[in-house]
């Protein structure tokens, strides 16, 4: 069955949601964020007791301080990742991009490097660009995320926050 | 094409920490984020009305970073009415939070009629649990703000829980 957005309400309230502030050029952040995942297909085996599959996620964040940088932004994350079994280790790519009510977004680079299947998974992530008011912007941070136990089946859930640092850098 | 969720999830979540006691009464203050997925669309039921069915899938966290609702993981049913002419909707349904130990909070919301403004506000109880929630009780406000969805085919949605619970012993 397709998935469709049919809910009138969301839709028309959106439209109705606060313009995101003019950011400072350059400062320090912590984000909190969750993440749905949606896996579209099976993982597949490749070697033994690993195995690879793809990453789809759907995020909200929320910047600690109630306003800026990616404050009320939702993204969609697209990635990969390989888990060994026997090592009981992962490790996961992507990138995300973020928008913002006006449509202006950030792009993002995560990597989490080969690690244990810990409950608490910590990766590097980047911004490597955007539009509109987020043009020129870079940054570096460390993610950290927790997997919940899923509400319902068809979906992964996670829960993390973002800590770093930004700049903007204008084009001339 | 269905959704399924791979390896990955289950194997972390296994490590999750187990909930932490909850007190048997308090305030709290929860944040959360909803996705909606919305399976069918909805019927017109009058000149400029509609209903529909309402799922969602939750992440909440207390803002005090440990009790009640931290870090679980929600499934909502429900109904909303959206009247296009007036500028009003209403929602009502039931969510069922689970947390890493399997037990479950039981809840109810109804979003009242009211304007289509940017943050909406419900009346929420939890009527319920199991295991360690059993004979939970809780009244509260939940205010939500829609957001610009990340791709076709779901809403997403902010929001916090305020108030005060209570966890009664079975008799």
């Amino acid at each position: 069955m397709p998935r469709r957005l049919v809910c009138c309400a969301v839709l028309a309230l959106t439209a109705g949601a606060a313009t995101a502030q003019e950011l400072a050029p350059e400062g320090s952040f912590v984000i909190n964020f969750t993440a749905v995942g949606v896996d579209p297909e099976p993982a597949i085996e490749i070697g033994p007791d690993r195995s690879m599959g793809i990453y789809e996620g759907l995020m909200t964040a929320s910047n600690s301080d109630g306003h800026g940088l990616l404050h009320n932004l939702t993204g969609r994350c697209l990635g990969w990742f390989t888990v060994d079994i026997a090592a009981a280790s992962f490790e996961r790519h992507g990138r995300c991009a973020y928008t913002d009510t006006d449509g202006d977004t950030i792009w993002e680079e995560f990597t989490f490097a080969p690690q244990a299947l810990a409950p608490v998974r910590i990766a590097l992530g980047r911004w490597t660009g955007g539009t509109g008011k987020y043009e020129g912007i870079r940054g570096e941070f460390e993610i950290r995320v927790r997997g919940l136990r899923p509400a319902a089946a068809g979906f992964g859930h996670y829960i993390g926050t973002k800590q770093g640092s930004y700049r903007t850098v204008r084009s001339h | 094409m269905g959704m399924r969720i791979t390896g990955i999830a289950a194997c972390l979540v296994a490590g999750t920490a187990a909930a932490q006691g909850i007190a048997p009464e308090g305030a709290f203050t929860i944040n959360f984020t909803s996705l909606v997925v919305n399976g069918e669309p909805t019927i017109e039921i009058g000149p400029d009305r509609r209903t529909g069915l309402y799922e969602g899938v939750l992440t909440a966290s207390n803002a005090e970073g440990k009790g009640l609702l931290h870090n679980l993981t929600g499934h909502c049913l429900g109904k909303f009415e959206i009247d296009t002419g007036s500028g009003t909707f209403e929602q009502h349904g039931h969510c069922v939070y689970t947390d890493a130990d399997g037990h479950r909070i039981w809840e109810q919301f109804d979003f009242e009629p009211q304007p289509l403004a940017p943050v909406q506000m419900a009346a929420g109880r939890w009527i319920g649990g199991s295991g360690k929630y059993e004979g939970l009780r809780g009244e509260f406000e939940i205010r939500v703000r829609p957001l610009r969805p990340a791709t076709e085919g779901f809403g997403q949605v902010i929001g916090s829980k305020q108030g005060s619970y209570r966890i009664s012993a079975p008799n």
